[in-house]
């Protein structure tokens, strides 16, 4: 081909280029009214891939299900989301924000504590309101005087004091701590040891890519304790379960809430270890549970875990939010989360306190090994 | 003594993926990283196999054997034309970790990231002079040590071993004796693919497994070979073995948490004080590189 074929074709590209680039903003314009309801654009940012890919993984399916779930009884919006993966570090979830920010969302999703300590400031700055679960209270405390952060979480400190309350109640000794290397479960060791009020013979802590689970189970039971806590969640948490129940321990064994999802079952016995969580998570006589598992089953062909549970609540809250606001700017929204200061979620009831940081009032259960678990104390 | 027995079974894996390491580095200088993609993969396929009613045996063995043919492809389509046009040893490992992240994210494609496990519910253990050990240990130590002395008994008693360990020795007097080295090279891939796999599967088996666990497990690898020695294949055996049991001591007397603290120190001393590793042969200055 000669020079001036090569330009003449280099020029129609561009051309062609410029008319898809303004047909189709134009098409994804009218995409964004869905028929004749305005969508309100919610933007995600939770870890989707790396060592906490599948937690984040399971909180958008939860997510996605409230929506597709919602879709029919909300006549007035549509709802879209826009998921960011925050690879669970602090500085991608401040430009997964921004870039949710370019994009207009009007309100927003945060999972885990990267997310949470990053983008809480920035979402009060630009009056996104915005949900966050699976975190602390970190970035809560301060600057929420308007309440734009809503946090769907039973705080792991406070499982965590409950827990030490509970086995300093049954007259433990010498107790053994064990916890992930993650902010939650070093909160919940935390906050045992504040319940527990003796120092443990034994605090140390693991990592997800510790491979000699047997090792470390044998170091903590040369401590002789008479009970161990155990914090964490994904396969290195039920290596440690697994390798415990190996060595047929006799001790007390408490661990969180994480112990009762799923996978747990498939790897190790589960059976007879005590966990704290929130008051009124009857989930077995929960019909509203029922049938939330029901339509998770038939939409991803798996059982919902603990993540999903939370994904699925965060968004229920949102749009409950939504509704009462009457409106799909983020102000409207804003203003119908304010007027909720507590709200029914498969954790128990959400008490909001005025920092927005909920409150939720936690039993004491023990598992069975089908992954059910009985109460023991309230 | 059972932090003794804890690490050689560990380190009998680590030691299995440090021979696949080595096969491919001694007669090519090639940083195969994309080991590690196979190391993984090759779990999701039993996986997959054994979910659709697959007896083990057969899961295992069509596993295996695809991890041979995927690492055999990496050499047909990626380092033997990089080869052709001279590349340096940079651009071989960038390319092999470039195969390696396609190979992670089409395994977080099809299976997602959530960790999956080979067995369900509790090991047997048994308890044999005041030593506790899982049947999942036993499994992995046995199938590994067999393993290990097949491609040993292989190497020294074939005919085909005996050409591949010239070729280990010096590959370009190997090619002016006019064997032919492209189908060495070939044999070499496809063991190392082999033998990365069934490593995985053994792991697997015991921890569990996500798409990301094969960068850690190539990495120790390649410290066992540094440890043990470069310059043959019972170097990467030996540091294996040191490796596992010295990790197993770390979290014995110190923490879980400084396990990848001190094996990194590890790695640090020995490459300064003892970087040919511990069974290194002396050999010709220009043979060194």
């Amino acid at each position: 081909m000669s020079k001036m074929n090569w330009k003449k074709v280099i020029g129609w590209g561009v051309a062609a280029l410029v008319v898809i680039g303004v047909v189709g903003n134009n098409i994804y314009q009218h995409r964004e009214q869905k028929g004749d309801k305005p969508v309100v654009k919610v933007g995600i940012i939770a870890p989707l891939s790396g060592e906490y890919g599948q937690v984040g993984q399971e909180v958008l399916k939860g997510i996605r299900l409230a929506v597709k779930q919602n879709e029919s009884k909300m006549p007035s919006f549509a709802v879209s989301i826009d998921a960011k993966d925050s690879k669970a570090s602090t500085s991608e979830s401040i430009t997964a924000f921004q870039q949710l920010l370019f994009s207009k969302i009007q309100a927003a999703i945060l999972v885990g504590d990267p997310p949470t300590m990053a983008v809480s400031p920035l979402a009060i700055q630009n009056k996104i309101p915005t949900i966050a679960t699976l975190a602390g209270e970190a970035g809560f405390i301060s600057q929420n005087q308007d309440r734009y952060l809503f946090l769907n979480f039973l705080p792991p400190r406070v499982a965590g004091i409950r827990t030490g309350k509970y086995a300093k109640g049954l007259g433990l000794k010498r107790v053994a701590i064990l916890s992930l290397q993650a902010p939650e479960p070093l909160d919940l060791a935390t906050g045992f040891e504040t319940g527990y009020g003796i120092p443990p013979v034994i605090h140390d802590t693991y990592d997800v890519k510790d491979t000699d689970a047997r090792t470390e189970i044998l170091r903590l039971l040369a401590k002789q304790p008479d009970g161990i806590f155990i914090t964490g969640y994904g396969m290195t948490y039920y290596a440690f379960i697994k390798a415990l129940k190996e060595q047929d321990y006799q001790g007390v064994l408490m661990s969180n809430a994480s112990i009762t999802d799923p996978k747990g079952i498939e790897v190790t016995d589960i059976s007879n270890i005590i966990f704290s969580q929130a008051k009124d998570m009857k989930l077995d006589e929960n019909s509203d549970y029922q049938k939330f598992e029901q339509e998770y089953v038939a939409e991803y062909k798996e059982k919902p875990t603990m993540f999903s549970r939370y994904g699925y609540d965060s968004m229920r809250l949102l749009l409950e939010g939504i509704q009462r606001g009457n409106g799909t700017t983020s102000g409207q929204i804003h203003e119908g989360l304010k007027t909720i200061t507590s709200y029914d979620t498969f954790a128990g009831k959400l008490e909001f306190l005025p920092n927005g940081v909920s409150s939720l009032s936690t039993s004491i259960y023990k598992t069975n090994k089908d992954g059910s678990a009985n109460l023991l104390e309230e | 003594m059972q932090i003794l027995l804890n690490g050689l079974c560990n380190g009998m894996v680590i030691a299995l993926l440090a021979i696949a390491y080595t096969v491919v580095y001694l007669p090519t200088r090639i940083f195969f990283i994309a080991l590690a993609g196979i190391y993984v993969g090759c779990a999701y396929l039993t996986w997959e196999m054994l979910g659709k009613g697959i007896h083990v045996g057969y899961a295992i063995g069509l596993s295996v054997a695809l991890g041979a043919t995927l690492s055999v492809l990496c050499e047909l389509l990626n380092h033997r034309a990089l080869e052709k046009h001279k590349a340096s040893d940079g651009a071989h490992m960038i390319s092999s970790l470039g195969i390696y992240m396609i190979m992670i994210q089409a395994v977080a494609i099809i299976w997602g990231n959530e960790p999956k496990i080979l067995k369900t519910g509790l090991e047997t253990t048994y308890h044999l002079m005041g030593f506790t050990v899982a049947s999942s240990q036993v499994i992995n130590l046995v199938a590994a040590s067999i393993a290990v002395g097949g491609f040993f008994l292989w190497l020294k008693r074939s005919s085909l071993g005996l050409l591949f360990r010239g070729l280990a020795d010096n590959p370009t007097q190997m090619a002016l004796l006019g064997y032919d080295t492209n189908r060495l090279r070939l044999v070499a891939f496809g063991l190392s693919g082999a033998m990365a796999g069934f490593a995985g599967i053994l792991s697997a088996y015991d921890l569990g497994f996500d798409p990301y666990t094969g960068m850690n497990a190539i990495l120790l690898a390649v410290i066992a070979t540094i440890i043990g020695g470069k310059t043959n294949f019972v170097g990467p055996l030996l540091g294996g073995l040191i490796l596992g049991i010295l990790r197993a001591e770390v979290v014995w007397f110190y923490s879980a948490r400084w396990q990848e603290a001190i094996t990194f120190v590890i790695l640090v001393v020995f490459l300064l004080l003892k970087p040919d590793g511990l069974l290194a042969k002396e050999g010709r200055l220009e043979s060194r590189e």
